[in-house]
C-alpha cells in the first residue's frame, strides 16, 4: 500500500513538474522559424522583394533582403531555392543570382550573367542555372549551364534544351529541367549536364518537387491562349520514367511562372492551386477534396512545423499582394502583408 | 470674434499691400522698367496673358538664349512646372502635368501638333531649344484649342524670326563628350525673309553614378548619341498678306542601353524626322484669313543584335487647315476653322499599313463685355476619325479684371478627349482597335496679380483645378501573360498651381529676378478596376504630389548670372503609397553664368554652366540614374547687319 502511494507521489511530482514553466532548454520550436516569401515584384521597377514572417509572433517585415544588405534587392524575382543554409534568389530583370544566408538574409555572393537566369539547383559545389533570351528573328537562347560555385566563376559546360527552363531540380543522380514553353522534360547528367533522355508531360511544366519515395511533382499550367489542358505529373526520379499524371479536374494557371504546389509528405498530400485549393492523395494519384473554393492564389507553400498551408494573392504588378494562412481543413487562421505578386514560400526553422 | 477681426484685417491689409504701389528699403523700381508681353499662342485665344482663361508659363527668348544648349526637356525641367521624365543624358525625355500622363499632354509646333501618332507622345530629347524663340506651357488648353490629346494641357514651341539681319556660330563642350555646334542667320530684304538654323550634337555621355542596386559607382556604357538639325525657312511680309514655309530635318542616332540593372551593349535607335509647314495670311479688311499646310514624314527604328529586334516603322501626315477671323465691332471677334488630316503608319509591328483620317471644326468666338472688363471664350470643336468615330467637344473660358491691369479672376470648363495612339489600337496581337478615346471633364479657377510694385514688381498667379478622366487607356498584362491597352482607368486628379516673380532694378544697375513655382498635385484612381482594388485614393504611381522650381537671375552689364533649383517629392512605385516603394525625393541646382560683349555689329557670349552642382544621386525613372556635377562651355559669336 505505502508503495503504490510512493508510485502515485512520484506520477503526480513528474506530471507537475513536466507542466512547470520552460526553462530554455525546450524552445518552441515555432520560435525560430521565418517564413520568406519570394515576391516578383514589377518588372519595369524591377522592385521584387523579400518578405519576412514570424508564424510565432505574426510580425512582417517587408523588403527584408533591402534592411538585412542597405541596398534594394533589384531585379524582378523569377524563383529561388534554399540549399544548406544559402538562399539562392533568381532575378531575370537585373540578370543576377543572390546569395544570401538563409537565416539572416546577408548577402553572401552575386552572381551576374549576360542572359536572363530562370532556375537554379546546387550540387555540392556546382549551380545549375537556366539561361533565356529572346530572339525575335532566330532561335531564343535557352540553356543550362554550370557554375563553379568554390571559386564563383563559370565554367566551360552548357547544354541547350528546347524551351525555357523554369526549374531544375536534383534527384536519382541526375537533373531534371522543366521545359517551360513546350511539354517535356530534359533529364541530364549532372557531370557533364549532357542530355540524356527527354520525358514528354503536360504543357508549360513549372516547378518541380521531390517526395520522400524519390517522386517528381510536376504542375504543368497549360494554357487559356493556346487551349491547352493543365495537369499533374508524377515521375520516378529513379528511372526517369513517368509513373501518372492528373488531367480531369485541373485548372489552367494564371501564368507560367504560377508557383502552383506544395507537399505534405507525412499526410501523403499535395496541395495543388485550382480554382482554389485541390487537396491530391499522393497514394493514388487523384483530387481527393478540394481545401478551398474559388480563391484565386497566385503561389502556395506547406509548412510542416505548423501543419499550416501558407497561400499568395497577387494584386498585380503595382499594388503589394498578400499572405494568408490556413489550417488542413481550409480554415484562415491568418494574414499578412507582402510585396508585389507573391511567387514563393520558404520556411526555416532551427 | 475678435480672432475673426483679426483674420480679416491681416487678409485686407496684405491685399493693399500688393495692390499698392510702394518702394521697399534698399531698391529702387523703376518706373520705366517693362516687361516683354509675348503673345500667348499655346491657348488659341489671341488675348494677351492677362485676359487669358487659364494660366500660361512663357519662357522668352532671352531665357531661352541662356539654356541654348540645351534642350527643350531640360529647359522645361528647370524652368517650368511641367514633370519632365528624363530618362538621363542620351536618353528619351517625355512631359506630362497635372498628374496625367506624357500621353495626355499635346506638343505643339506653331500649333501643329508633334505628338507621335504611334506612342502618342513626344520626344522632348530631340528638340533642341536653340530652335525655338519661345515655349509656352498651357496646363488648361482645352481640346477644342487643337483638338485631342490635351487632357493636360499643351505645350507650345515658337519659332518666330528675329526681327534683325544676323549670322551667328556657337561652339560648346561639356562633361562627358559633349560637343554642340550651330550656325543660325538671318535675312530679310524687301519683305523677303530668310532663315536657317544648323545643329550637330553629340555625346558620349559615359557618365558616372552611384549604382544604389550594389552601392556603388559605376560608369553608364553604350550611350553615344549623335543628332543633326536644320530648320530653315523662306517667308515674305507684305502689306496685306504674309507666307512662310519652314522645313525642319532632324537625323538621331542614340545608342539604347537601357536600365542600369541589365545594361544593353547593342541596342540602337535612329530617329528621322522631316516636317515641312506653310502658311498663308491674308487681311481682308475686318476678316484675317489663315491657310497652313502640313507634311510630316518620321523614321522611328529600333535595332537590338542581342535579341534579333528590328522595329522599323514610318509615320507620315498630311495637315491642311483653314483659319477666318472676322471683328463684329469691339465686343465680339468671330473665329473658327475647318481642317484635315491623313495619317498613314507602317510598321512590321503591326499586321498592315494603317491609316486614319480626321475632318474638324471649330468655333471659337471672344466676347468682350462689362466695359472690356468681362472677357467670355466659348468653343465648340467637333473632331470625325475615321477609325473611331466622331468626338464633340465643348469648352467655356473667361477672365475677369477685377482691378485695371492689376488683378484678373480666370476660369475654364471644358470637356476634352484623347485619341487612342497607334500603338494601343494595332500593336501586334495585344493592339485593340475596339479602343474608345480617354475623355475628361475638367474645371479650373485661377487669379493673376500683375506687375505690382510690391517687394520690386511682382506678378502672381494662383490656380487651382480638378479633373476626371474617363476610360483612361492602360496597359496591364491579360490571361495571357501579355500586356495589352484596356479603356481601365478612371482617374481623379486636382492640385494648387502658384506663380510668383519678383523683379528688382537697383542703383548700378543691378536687374534681380526671383521666379518660383510650387504645384501640388493629387491624382487618384477613382474606381476600382479589379475586386479589392487598393490603389483607389491613392497617389498614381510615379506623379510627384509636389514640385517646387525657383530661379534667381542677377544681370549687371554685361553678365548675367542665374541659379536654377528644383525639388520633386517622393515618387510612388505601387499605387498603395508605401514609402518603401519608392523614389525618393531629390534636388537639384544648376548654376548659369554669361558673359556678352559687343563690338560695334559684333556681339561675343561666353556661357558657362554646373548643373546639378550639389552632386546629387537620383532617379527620375526608376533605374535611370542622372548624372552628378557636370559642366557645360559655350561660345556664341553673333554679326548683326
Amino acid at each position: 500500500m505505502k508503495q503504490r502511494y510512493s508510485i502515485l507521489l512520484l506520477s503526480l511530482v513528474l506530471v507537475i513538474a513536466s507542466c512547470g514553466k520552460d526553462n530554455g532548454n525546450n524552445t518552441d520550436p515555432l520560435e525560430d522559424a521565418t517564413v520568406y516569401v519570394l515576391n516578383e515584384g514589377n518588372f519595369s521597377s524591377a522592385n521584387g522583394s523579400i518578405t519576412s514572417y514570424s508564424p510565432e509572433s505574426g510580425s512582417t517585415t517587408l523588403q527584408a533582403f533591402d534592411k538585412a544588405n542597405g541596398r534594394p534587392m533589384a531585379g524582378y524575382l523569377q524563383t529561388s531555392k534554399v540549399i544548406g543554409d544559402r538562399l539562392y534568389i533568381v532575378s531575370n530583370k537585373a540578370n543576377k543570382i543572390e546569395i544570401v544566408d538563409k537565416n539572416s538574409l546577408k548577402s553572401e555572393g552575386t552572381i551576374e550573367f549576360t542572359y536572363s537566369p530562370t532556375a537554379i539547383e546546387v550540387v555540392d559545389e556546382t549551380a545549375y542555372v537556366g539561361l533565356y533570351q529572346y530572339n525575335q528573328n532566330s532561335e531564343d537562347i535557352r540553356r543550362i549551364i554550370a557554375y563553379d560555385l568554390a571559386n564563383m566563376k563559370k565554367t566551360d559546360q552548357k547544354t541547350d534544351v528546347s524551351s525555357m527552363v523554369r526549374d531544375i531540380e536534383f534527384a536519382g543522380g541526375k537533373l531534371y529541367a522543366t521545359n517551360n514553353g513546350g511539354n517535356t522534360v530534359t533529364v541530364l547528367d549532372p557531370s557533364d549536364i549532357s542530355i540524356e533522355k527527354t520525358i514528354n508531360v503536360g504543357y508549360a511544366p513549372n516547378e518541380m518537387l521531390l517526395d520522400n519515395e524519390d517522386r517528381i511533382w510536376i504542375a504543368c499550367n497549360g494554357s487559356s491562349y493556346t487551349d491547352k489542358p493543365a495537369s499533374l505529373y508524377v515521375l520516378d526520379a529513379q528511372t526517369a520514367t513517368k509513373i501518372d499524371s492528373i488531367v480531369t479536374g485541373v485548372e489552367v494557371g494564371t501564368t507560367s511562372y504560377q508557383k502552383r504546389m506544395s507537399l505534405n509528405v507525412e499526410k501523403a498530400e499535395a496541395y495543388l492551386i485550382n480554382d482554389g485549393i485541390s487537396v491530391i492523395d499522393m497514394n493514388t494519384y487523384s483530387i481527393k477534396e478540394q481545401a478551398i473554393d474559388t480563391e484565386s492564389f497566385y503561389s502556395i507553400g506547406y509548412f510542416p512545423l505548423q501543419e499550416r498551408i501558407y497561400t499568395g494573392k497577387s494584386k498585380g504588378t503595382s499594388q503589394a499582394g498578400k499572405g494568408y494562412v490556413y489550417d488542413l481543413k481550409g480554415t484562415a487562421v491568418d494574414s499578412f502583408n507582402v510585396g508585389i505578386i507573391p511567387h514563393k514560400f520558404h520556411f526555416t526553422s532551427n | 470674434m475678435l480672432k475673426l477681426c483679426i483674420r480679416y484685417s491681416t487678409a485686407i491689409i496684405c491685399c493693399v499691400l500688393f495692390l499698392t504701389p510702394i518702394t521697399t528699403y534698399g531698391q529702387t523700381v523703376s518706373d520705366t522698367l517693362q516687361l516683354d508681353e509675348i503673345e500667348v499662342k499655346a491657348t488659341r485665344i489671341y488675348q494677351p496673358r492677362n485676359y487669358q482663361p487659364t494660366n500660361v508659363e512663357v519662357i522668352d527668348s532671352v531665357q531661352l538664349e541662356m539654356l541654348k544648349t540645351l534642350s527643350v526637356a531640360e529647359v522645361l525641367a528647370s524652368q517650368s512646372s511641367l514633370m519632365i521624365k528624363d530618362y538621363g543624358p542620351g536618353g528619351m525625355a517625355t512631359a506630362s502635368q497635372r498628374g496625367l500622363s506624357s500621353e495626355q499632354i499635346q506638343v505643339l509646333w506653331e500649333g501643329i501638333p508633334i505628338n507621335s501618332p504611334m506612342q502618342g507622345q513626344a520626344d522632348l530629347s530631340l528638340l533642341p531649344a536653340s530652335f525655338f524663340s519661345n515655349v509656352q506651357v498651357s496646363s488648361g488648353t482645352p481640346s477644342t484649342a487643337f483638338g485631342g490629346g490635351s487632357l493636360s494641357g499643351a505645350l507650345y514651341l515658337g519659332s518666330d524670326w528675329k526681327q534683325t539681319n544676323y549670322v551667328s556660330t556657337h561652339q560648346s563642350i561639356g562633361s562627358f563628350g559633349q560637343w554642340q555646334s550651330s550656325v543660325q542667320g538671318k535675312y530679310n530684304a524687301d519683305g523677303v525673309l530668310v532663315s536657317v538654323r544648323g545643329l550637330y550634337d553629340y555625346g558620349d555621355n559615359d557618365y558616372e553614378y552611384f549604382s544604389r542596386a550594389y552601392n556603388r559607382v559605376e560608369k553608364r556604357k553604350h550611350n553615344r548619341s549623335k543628332r543633326y538639325s536644320v530648320m530653315s525657312s523662306v517667308g515674305q511680309n507684305r502689306d496685306s498678306d504674309q507666307w512662310k514655309t519652314t522645313f525642319w530635318l532632324s537625323d538621331s542616332k542614340n545608342q539604347i542601353p537601357g536600365d542600369i540593372l541589365s545594361t544593353n551593349p547593342k541596342a540602337r535607335q535612329n530617329d528621322k524626322s522631316l516636317r515641312w509647314l506653310s502658311s498663308y495670311d491674308k487681311n481682308w479688311g475686318d476678316t484675317e484669313l489663315a491657310f497652313k499646310n502640313y507634311l510630316e514624314k518620321i523614321k522611328l527604328n529600333y535595332f537590338d543584335p542581342g535579341n534579333g529586334t528590328r522595329s522599323l516603322s514610318t509615320t507620315k501626315r498630311w495637315m491642311v487647315s483653314s483659319t477666318a477671323i472676322h471683328s463684329v465691332g469691339e465686343h465680339l471677334l468671330l473665329k473658327g476653322e475647318v481642317s484635315g488630316e491623313l495619317t498613314s503608319v507602317e510598321t512590321n509591328n503591326y499586321k498592315d499599313i494603317k491609316n486614319r483620317q480626321q475632318f474638324s471644326v471649330l468655333t471659337n468666338p471672344e466676347l468682350t463685355l462689362d466695359s472690356q472688363r468681362l472677357r467670355i471664350y466659348p468653343s465648340l470643336r467637333v473632331d470625325m476619325y475615321s477609325d473611331f468615330g466622331t468626338v464633340l467637344s465643348p469648352s467655356l473660358g473667361a477672365n475677369y479684371e477685377l482691378f485695371a491691369d492689376r488683378l484678373f479672376l480666370r476660369g475654364q470648363l471644358s470637356r476634352d478627349f484623347n485619341a487612342p495612339s497607334f500603338n494601343a489600337l494595332y500593336w501586334g496581337d495585344a493592339g485593340d482597335p475596339n479602343l474608345k478615346p480617354e475623355r475628361s471633364n475638367s474645371a479650373e479657377l485661377g487669379v493673376s496679380l500683375s506687375q505690382t510694385q510690391f517687394v520690386g514688381i511682382t506678378s502672381l498667379d494662383i490656380t487651382g483645378y480638378y479633373s476626371k478622366v474617363d476610360n483612361g487607356i492602360r496597359w496591364y498584362p491579360n490571361n495571357s501573360g501579355q500586356w495589352a491597352p484596356s479603356n481601365v482607368e478612371q482617374v481623379t486628379t486636382k492640385g494648387i498651381e502658384a506663380h510668383l516673380t519678383n523683379t528688382f532694378l537697383y542703383e548700378g544697375p543691378w536687374l534681380l529676378t526671383i521666379d518660383q513655382k510650387g504645384i501640388m498635385t493629387s491624382t487618384e484612381i477613382s474606381e476600382a478596376r479589379f475586386r479589392g482594388d487598393q490603389g483607389v485614393g491613392n497617389q498614381v504611381r510615379l506623379v510627384p504630389k509636389w514640385k517646387y522650381n525657383a530661379s534667381l537671375t542677377l544681370q549687371r552689364g554685361i553678365a548675367t548670372a542665374v541659379l536654377k533649383y528644383r525639388w520633386i517629392s517622393r515618387r510612388y512605385l505601387t499605387e498603395t503609397e508605401a514609402v518603401s516603394n519608392s523614389l525618393d525625393p531629390y534636388q537639384v541646382i544648376d548654376a548659369h553664368l554669361q558673359l556678352k560683349k559687343t563690338y560695334q555689329n559684333f556681339n561675343l557670349k561666353v556661357l558657362a554652366a554646373a548643373k546639378n552642382i550639389l552632386g546629387e544621386n537620383y532617379e527620375i525613372i526608376s533605374w535611370y540614374p542622372m548624372p552628378k556635377r557636370n559642366y557645360n562651355f559655350s561660345i556664341t559669336a553673333t554679326y548683326k547687319f
